[in-house]
């Protein structure tokens, strides 16, 4: 099965997507190493188009506002808080009204997720519109709040 | 000087050239991947960042995008030497020596930064010999902020743009 290289990996921020029990998850890398479970070229290009046919059709969607200004107050930037937070939550909101639960790797630790917006009730996503998706198994799981710390060996190659 | 890369007066206007760049980025991945018919591998993940930069004359700008490096494109121009000496790369080096001596867990010549600076360089030296044997890569380009295409987000420069561009 054909993966996306260490070197493209590093390179993009790629729209990943698993799914753990009855959780749609999308992730954005920044440039991490993807779990292996993930790492299917492929699959994960079908996912995304398959994702991007749903039009976003849930209104009422939750921010993790506490981790996003923080995030957001870490960096130097001159624009203002308002603008930096739409403009970050553009694409995490869209994939959350599609029904997905939408990630953000962190900034230092690439083998942690924070999750960034998430549909307010879980309304199930539209499966009949997405390929069979990766299961995370044992390499996700959730010792704290809303991190998702993956536990995997980086791709070589 | 490029270590002054923040009291250069023509910062705002590379900062607001590289946010418009970004919007661009980030709206061209969204209609590729709303319109797609059959998925094309490359074609649909942003890049990791994207930057502006210009000459000390601001003559010339570029804006660019991170990805793989291509060590032939930055032999064609004064990029080569310029990392050969700062990373202690062999002669004639390859992709090996660039992730070998690499201040990052990432490959040299991967960053917007250094795809945006060869690119310019290049059209220099095209269009204009003499200014471009005059140019010094470390203290005649300047940076606008680097930017996250897929959320907007600003990133402070990796070690080896620092050490490259001694910023």
């Amino acid at each position: 099965m054909p993966r996306f290289s260490i070197e493209f990996q590093q390179a993009h921020d790629i729209d990943w997507f698993a799914q753990q029990g009855s959780i749609c998850i999308h992730a954005m890398s920044f440039g991490g190493a993807l779990p292996k479970a993930v790492n299917d070229r492929d699959l994960n290009t079908k996912i995304l188009i398959a994702a991007y046919s749903i039009e976003p059709y849930i209104d009422d969607v939750t921010i993790n506002d506490g981790y996003v200004n923080e995030r957001l107050k870490s960096q130097d930037d001159s624009r203002s808080m308002e603008e930096r937070r739409e403009r970050y939550l553009r694409h995490f909101k869209e994939m959350a009204q599609r029904g997905f639960w939408s990630f953000d790797r962190d900034l230092n630790d690439e083998k942690r997720y924070h999750l960034i917006a998430r549909p307010t009730n879980d309304n199930g996503i539209l499966y009949c519109h997405l390929p069979k998706m990766p299961r995370l198994g044992e390499e996700c799981y959730k010792p704290e709040g809303d991190d998702l710390i993956l536990d995997f060996n980086e791709e070589k190659g | 000087m490029a270590q002054q890369n923040y009291l250069f007066d023509g910062k705002a206007n590379l900062d607001k050239q590289v946010e418009a760049y970004s919007e661009e980025v980030y709206d061209y991945f969204d209609y590729e991947r709303a319109s797609a018919k059959l998925p094309r591998f490359g074609k649909y993940y942003y890049p990791a960042m994207v930057i502006s930069c210009c000459d000390k004359d601001r003559k010339y700008s570029m804006n660019s995008f991170a990805r793989n490096p291509v060590t032939y494109a930055y032999k064609l121009t004064k990029m080569g030497d310029e990392m050969k000496c700062v990373f202690h790369l062999p002669s004639g080096f390859g992709l090996k020596a660039l992730k070998d001596n690499s201040f990052e867990r990432f490959s040299i010549g991967q960053c917007a930064e250094q795809h945006a600076t060869n690119e310019m360089l290049y059209n220099i030296k095209k269009k204009e010999r003499d200014y471009y044997d005059q140019f010094d890569v470390r203290n005649d380009v300047f940076f606008s902020k680097a930017i996250r295409p897929a959320t907007g987000e600003v990133k402070t420069y990796c070690k080896n743009c620092k050490a490259l561009f001694d910023l």
